[in-house]
């Protein structure tokens, strides 16, 4: 074990020396350690060539390393920072925790993308002994929290730098961060308002599409409400710890349990670096990102301008906050039905919400009998094609119907539950069609029955036949 | 029914008369259930073979498109879902008759010197019979499809011994996979067709040859003439069964299921082919450990030693035991008992 461990460890040395030793001799004014300058660029690039080599021996030191977290990007000079002495040592530390921080590192992203130690923690990479923790050189071994979104918004709000990796990676984190509730109280000095590591983690970062990732969207919702539906936590904010509960049973959050790849979790609505949103009044900002169309009816109905005098929010009186429902099911007179609330003795509009809700009654009752009568023929193995296309139809026009119902108006809404009808009854036609066609077929299988049946009848007369004619012990 | 000159045309260019006056000559035992029961076996085969034939045409064997080929052939290909339903009930029959054949030998005791391969082939009819019936039932690539071949490959691979050769052939690898399908293909529509009609072949002439080995025992046998007599009884059974086959193919027709989707759980209540039903009652009351091992285990070790005592029976029992009477009818009841239990 210690030798398996050690010899890499000595081979690691021996390569740092020589390639240290090796960019001193070929640029003669050599390079402050801990930046990357340009112009020893071609000297470097013909030094290192032995190390190299050496590097398929130990791979531990072949592949890390960013001195400084220069933002120069990932393919300059890099033969002068594929040495991360940082690593190599920690790994054989004794100290559990000072190796823990090393092991972690090596499965995070982070180290996918080269960036070593130094990129975040200063410091010589280079110095296989304990001067690499240098103060004079920069070394900071435990960031302070208000200074730790400064350190990563160092590279990742470098388009030049951060796009080198991937070109589809955001570059505006740090920005939005600092807009955002979290960051402004962090920068007051709030210790209990997160900063990157505490969402993304410390050494151990990954991308977000790992499945294991704290960010990943699968595990959002846990992450938000780690802190925000913990009432200790969240007793010196004073603001509600019920969001994720309610998100839990609102429309959005079933479907994402469903496996919708629509549907918003937390970041859907705060979006991912900015808590809230800067500059705009309410969350209902949010909403027509994806329900655009249902916005634009909205603002041609009535209840548009009866809103804007009450000075309520868009959306949020039907639909609710966190506990997002699709009125669809919940409009009409009940009284838990979102119209009841502000229409309870309007006689005019308790008209109208009552055609509303019968309008969706028969819809989905319609609906239902389709989908039923074709997926019993489909079961009973009757090709149904055209039964098919009009349940798609269906489909569209009762979503359609849906969208509209934010206009109020009547006339469109009865037209497109007429839509909804007749395509519902075409469906069932259709699959009428097909089991007439597959009545005719089986009296087919009658006739062959028929056949098969006499000509046992004929055999098994001419068998008895037979067998009368002879005597019994016929040998 | 046929026109005399038509049927003297063709007599005198076949040679019919002079056929059907040989046939006149030879004679069966009157009293054996084993040569109408092969009989039968033959034309339930031909039967399999013809509708298999008309099912290939628009079958697509690829897990994307198996299940949907089935609702294609059942909703569209005219007459389809009767093809399918006499194809698949006929199987079933197929099966029944195998297992008659060999109960009836042993129960008769007709598998003593000089009927041992009869006996053998018999027995290996059995195992390709079943192995068409498992290798089929894949083939639609439903929920029940797929969960039938992973159990089933499951049980085999509790026999001693081969028990992991079994079932990564049965699997085509190690997981029940697509090559599960295109393998279950190949082996339904290619290797075991082939295989038992080779069998078949062998055990008539081997029936042949025994009853000629025993020549004057079965001189004092009673005897009915080959033909009319056996030929017109044995087309009345056959004829009767093709009725059983369309009757049960109009009125009760093979369910279509849902396609197959390992990602879903498997469909309750799901349970193995009826002649397999015995395993499954039997793995159910083993404990799942018993003496240090896993129970199943049990279970395919005691099955594989019936197997095995049923091959080297003709070769023990010399003389046609009152034990063989006794055991196969202890298989019998067994088997009766536990498979009803299941089915009421």
């Amino acid at each position: 074990m210690s030798s398996s461990r050690s010899f890499p460890f000595l081979l690691a040395v021996v390569v740092a020396l020589l390639s240290s030793a090796a960019n001193g001799w070929a640029a003669p004014a050599a390079p402050k350690p801990g930046a990357v300058q340009p112009k020893a660029k071609p000297a470097a690039g013909k030094a290192p060539k032995p190390a190299v080599s050496a590097d398929a021996g130990a791979p531990a030191v072949t592949s890390l390393a960013l001195i400084g977290g220069s933002p120069a990007g990932p393919r300059h000079g890099r033969a002068q920072r594929d040495t991360n002495n940082c690593l190599t040592c920690h790994l054989s530390l004794p100290d559990k925790k000072l190796r823990r921080v090393a092991e972690q590192y090596q499965e995070s992203v982070h180290r996918d993308a080269r960036i070593g130690c130094a990129g975040c923690h200063k410091g010589d990479p280079t110095d296989p002994t304990v001067n690499a923790h240098d103060l004079a050189r920069g070394f900071i071994a435990h960031p302070q929290h208000d200074r730790i979104a400064g350190i990563c918004g160092g590279c990742h709000e470098k388009p030049s730098f951060i796009r080198s990796f991937n070109a589809k990676l955001p570059v505006d984190e740090y920005t939005l961060y600092k807009l955002s509730m979290h960051g402004k109280l962090t920068a007051a000095g709030d210790q209990g308002a997160p900063t990157c590591s505490d969402c993304h983690g410390i050494h151990d970062i990954l991308a977000p599409s790992s499945p294991r990732s704290t960010v990943n969207r699968q595990n959002i919702v846990h992450l938000c409400g780690g802190c925000h539906a913990n009432k200790k936590h969240m007793a010196a904010y004073d603001i509600p710890t019920d969001m994720v509960e309610k998100w839990n049973h609102s429309t959005h959050g079933k479907a994402f349990a469903g496996g919708s790849a629509a549907a918003p979790n937390c970041i859907g609505c705060h979006g991912p670096h900015a808590g809230t949103h800067p500059g705009t009044p309410s969350v209902t900002a949010a909403c027509d990102y994806c329900h655009t169309e249902e916005k634009k009816f909205l603002l041609k109905s009535p209840h548009a301008r009866a809103f804007q005098d009450r000075g309520l929010a868009d959306c949020l009186p039907c639909h609710g906050h966190h506990d997002v429902v699709a009125t669809s099911w919940t409009a009409g007179m009940a009284p838990d039905s979102a119209c009841s609330k502000c229409h309870s003795k309007d006689k005019k509009q308790r008209a109208i919400a009552l055609e509303i809700s019968q309008l969706f009654d028969s819809v989905n009752k319609e609906q239902h009998a389709a989908v039923v009568e074709v997926t019993l023929a489909k079961q009973a193995g009757l090709y149904v094609p055209d039964a098919d296309y009009a349940l798609k139809k269906v489909t569209t026009a009762k979503q359609n119907l849906r969208v509209s119902t934010h206009s109020l108006d009547l006339v469109q809404l009865r037209e497109q539950a007429a839509t909804v009808e007749n395509e519902a009854d075409k469906a069932k036609k259709a699959v009428a069609r097909a089991r007439k066609a597959m009545a005719v077929q089986r009296r087919g299988y009658f006739v062959a029955l028929v056949l098969a049946a006499l000509l046992f009848v004929l055999l098994l007369v001419r068998a008895l036949r037979l067998s009368r004619g002879r005597p019994r012990s016929e040998v | 029914m046929i026109p005399r000159s038509v049927r003297r045309w063709f007599s005198e260019r076949l040679g019919l008369s002079a056929l059907r006056d040989r046939a006149r000559e030879r004679w069966v035992p009157r009293n054996t259930p084993t040569h109408y029961l092969g009989g039968l076996l033959l034309f339930l085969f031909l039967i399999q073979v013809l509708s298999g034939i008309l099912l290939l045409l628009p079958y697509r064997p690829s897990p994307a498109e198996a299940h949907s080929s089935i609702i294609n052939i059942v909703g569209r290909v005219p007459y389809g879902s009767l093809v399918r339903g006499v194809h698949l009930w006929a199987s079933h029959l197929f099966v029944v008759v195998l297992g008659a054949q060999i109960f009836s030998m042993m129960l008769l005791r007709r598998f003593t010197p000089p009927r041992e391969l009869v006996w053998l082939s018999g027995l290996v009819l059995l195992g390709l019979g079943v192995c068409m019936a498992f290798t089929g039932a894949i083939l639609p690539w439903n929920q029940n499809a797929y969960f039938q071949a992973l159990v089933s490959s499951k049980m085999a691979s509790k026999t001693p011994v081969i028990g992991h050769f079994l079932e990564r052939f049965l699997r085509g690898g190690e997981g029940v996979s697509n090559w599960t399908l295109h393998h279950a293909f190949g082996f339904h529509v290619g290797v075991l067709p082939a295989t038992v009609t080779l069998i078949i072949a062998l055990q008539a002439f081997f029936v042949i040859r025994a009853m000629r080995a025993r020549g004057d025992q079965v001189a004092e046998e009673p005897r009915i003439p080959l033909f009319p007599d056996f030929a017109v009884r044995l087309a009345v059974l056959c004829t009767g069964a093709l009725v059983l086959v369309i009757t049960l193919a109009t009125f009760k027709e093979p369910a279509l299921g849902v396609a197959a989707n390992p990602t879903l759980p498997a469909p309750a209540g799901i349970t193995p082919p009826w002649y397999f039903l015995f395993l499954h009652q039997m793995l159910k009351a083993t404990p799942a450990r018993l003496l240090g091992v896993e129970g199943s285990k049990f279970i395919g070790g005691g099955l594989s030693l019936v197997v095995l005592g049923l091959v080297v029976l003709p070769f023990v029992d010399k003389r046609g035991s009152r034990f063989s009477f006794w055991a196969a009818l202890t298989l019998l009841v067994i088997w009766l008992v536990l498979t009803l239990d299941v089915l009421f």
